[in-house]
């Protein structure tokens, strides 16, 4: 089989938390041990085992807003104070796939979006349909204008709180992330009770398409985290089961940068692949991605080839998982 | 003891009455104070008293991705959410009808603010605190959710709805960390004992203010997960 025909059904209908379906990959060997639910996970993790949460609550970073008389939509990516990055469609609705949508105008610095009555936003830099800008308007305004980012292949529009993990904190997140879509506070607490630490940080998971190819083959852009001190000290001696790209990223860009996990705010701009060696994770708990995707590259970290390949078409062949962000999860761990 | 000293503690229904009064002892205990309610004047008038320990959201409990925007907008303030206080509450139609002469809308909307709402509220800030192993929900109830008042039926429902919610959360996250509580705060004079009850002798009913340091007391203190609290109960133990 050739790594190009691998293919799984996107999530149409999302699961729902409960009833997402979990693989677990064997790191050595990339094989089955188990077709299993996430709430399988806790006994799937070993005692003394950390599992680190991305706890990042997903802003609503879709804007629909109109340039002089031209209708765009901001798409937010990045947040720097009250300066954000965002990416800018043409006019369309959520169901117009983003390769689909016309190009937007090319605005330039000084340009206003006007986005509603207490909302819009300054154009600061331009550089084709990715700009920076200032937001005129409270954190309360963006809240009230904005909706979550849709995805064309979904069933139907999603609302604010479908885009939040079950223990989503702050806003931070611009996609939501989605690895521990099915994890629910009664997993976590299962698995406190079989003495596996739950850890946070905080991660500022980007965009995953801009509709713009150029732009797309510079994904992901450098992203924010944050980790707390209990989390540094709380993982220290244990086997790390990340959850999600993004909280590999985070611990793993941290140590790229320092040589160790730091407290506070930094900016990882690491794209971890096949190349990368695993200096803090463990192991991975992801959604299921194929071959092109970046998560795939990413996974590739922990299974190298043959092996990544062989576990997308274990999946593939049982015919029980439904790809992409709304979809089933792999764990991937050395079983002992 | 859990010290309040620099915890985020969020009040739904915080303009007036017992929410008022439970957002000015918080804060004069070193909280940070997320008020939520729809009165956008009565608001700003309690916050400014506040300074700027204090973020107010004007927000419908019930009304379309209340939660999510509530419990994001109050992280984007002051981090992550220690105690959620569903305080928020109405009585439906007033005067207050017999069950024959309420409407299906009246129920309905008495449960969307009564009960959905505060259920969606802890449902978003509640596994968060389940993950950092440490939390209070406190969901305000009334007597009414216990004894049959003739014309409290759509109110006395939905706070006996919300009491069982109550423990029902808590026996699910017994040993998490996170603690569910219910509290019955006792007759006081509110603008909405007054819309229950106009006839009422005022000196009779306990003062908000009072009754909100009795709950942070408990909030602060040993109340167990699961724990039905009783105001005017629990000031009678402390005087033991
Ligand atoms: N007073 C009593 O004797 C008594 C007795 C037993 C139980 N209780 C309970 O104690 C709690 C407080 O009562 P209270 O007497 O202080 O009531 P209150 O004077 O009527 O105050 C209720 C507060 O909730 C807010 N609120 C109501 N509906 C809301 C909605 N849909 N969205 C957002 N905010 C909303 C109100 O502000 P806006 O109108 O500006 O939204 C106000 O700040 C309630 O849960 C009540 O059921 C009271």
């Amino acid at each position: 089989m050739k790594a190009t025909t691998l293919t799984l059904p996107p999530a149409r209908a999302r699961r729902a938390r409960h009833e997402v379906r979990l693989l677990a990959i064997d790191r050595r060997t990339g094989a089955a041990t188990r077709h299993g639910r996430i709430a399988d996970l806790p006994e799937l993790l070993e005692p003394g085992d950390a599992l680190v949460l991305n706890d990042a609550a997903t802003w609503p970073a879709s804007l629909f807003g109109r340039c002089g008389d031209a209708p765009v939509e901001l798409r937010l990516a990045a947040r720097r104070g009250d300066t954000w990055r965002a990416v800018v469609f043409g006019d369309g609705d959520w169901r117009t796939p983003t390769e689909h949508r016309p190009p937007p105008p090319q605005l330039v610095p000084g340009d206003t979006i006007r986005v509603g009555e207490d909302l819009s936003a300054l154009v600061l830099e331009a550089e084709g349909r990715l700009v920076t800008l200032r937001l005129d308007g409270s954190i309360h305004a963006l809240y009230a204008y904005g909706h979550p980012v849709q995805y064309a292949h979904a069933d139907r529009a999603r609302r604010l709180e479908d885009v939040q993990t079950a223990y989503a904190t702050r806003p931070y997140a611009f996609e939501m992330p989605s690895a521990g879509w099915g994890i629910t506070p009664d997993v976590l607490h299962a698995c406190r009770r079989r003495e596996i630490a739950v850890l946070t940080l905080t991660h500022e998971a980007g965009l995953s398409s801009t509709g713009d190819a150029a732009l797309d083959a510079r994904l992901p852009f450098p992203e924010r985290y944050e980790i707390p001190r209990a989390t540094i000290d709380g993982l220290r001696g244990r086997r790390v089961i990340a959850v999600g790209t993004s909280v590999v990223r985070a611990l793993e860009g941290a140590y790229a940068r320092f040589g160790e996990l730091v407290e506070g705010e930094h900016e990882t701009d690491l794209v971890v692949t096949s190349r990368h060696e695993l200096r803090v994770v463990d192991g991975l708990l992801t959604g299921l991605h194929v071959p092109g995707e970046s998560h795939y590259e990413l996974l590739r970290a922990f299974l190298p080839e043959p092996l990544a390949t062989l576990a997308v078409q274990t999946a593939i062949a049982s015919a029980a998982y439904l790809a992409h962000e709304l979809g089933d999860a792999m764990l991937v761990t050395t079983t002992r | 003891m859990h010290s309040m000293e620099g915890r985020h503690v969020l009040i739904a229904g915080a303009s007036q009455g017992l929410g008022r009064a439970l957002a000015f002892a918080a804060s004069a205990r070193g909280a940070n104070v997320t008020l939520v309610a729809r009165s956008e004047a009565r608001l700003r008038e309690v916050a400014e008293e506040l300074g700027d320990r204090a973020y107010t959201i004007v927000a419908d409990v019930a009304g379309p991705s209340a939660a999510a925007r509530i419990a994001g907008e109050a992280s984007d303030r002051f981090g992550a959410v220690d105690v959620l206080i569903n305080n928020a509450s109405t009585l439906g139609a007033v005067p207050m009808p017999a069950l024959f002469d309420t409407t299906d809308e009246v129920l309905r909307d008495v449960f969307d603010v009564n009960l959905f709402a505060p259920f969606a509220l802890a449902r978003a800030v509640g596994g968060g605190m389940v993950a950092r192993g440490r939390g209070v929900i406190v969901n305000i109830s009334s007597d009414a959710a216990v004894e049959a008042y003739e014309g409290w039926g759509a109110y006395g429902a939905s706070k006996a709805a919300l009491d069982h919610l109550t423990r029902i959360w808590a026996a699910e996250v017994e040993g998490s960390g996170v603690r569910f509580l219910a509290v019955d705060p006792g007759e006081m004079n509110t603008a909405m004992h007054a819309a229950a009850l106009p006839d009422a002798d005022p000196a009779t009913l306990e003062a908000p203010e009072v009754v909100a340091a009795r709950v942070l007391r408990m909030i602060e203190g040993s109340a167990g997960n699961g724990a039905r609290l009783v105001a005017s109960h629990w000031a009678a133990k402390e005087v033991a």
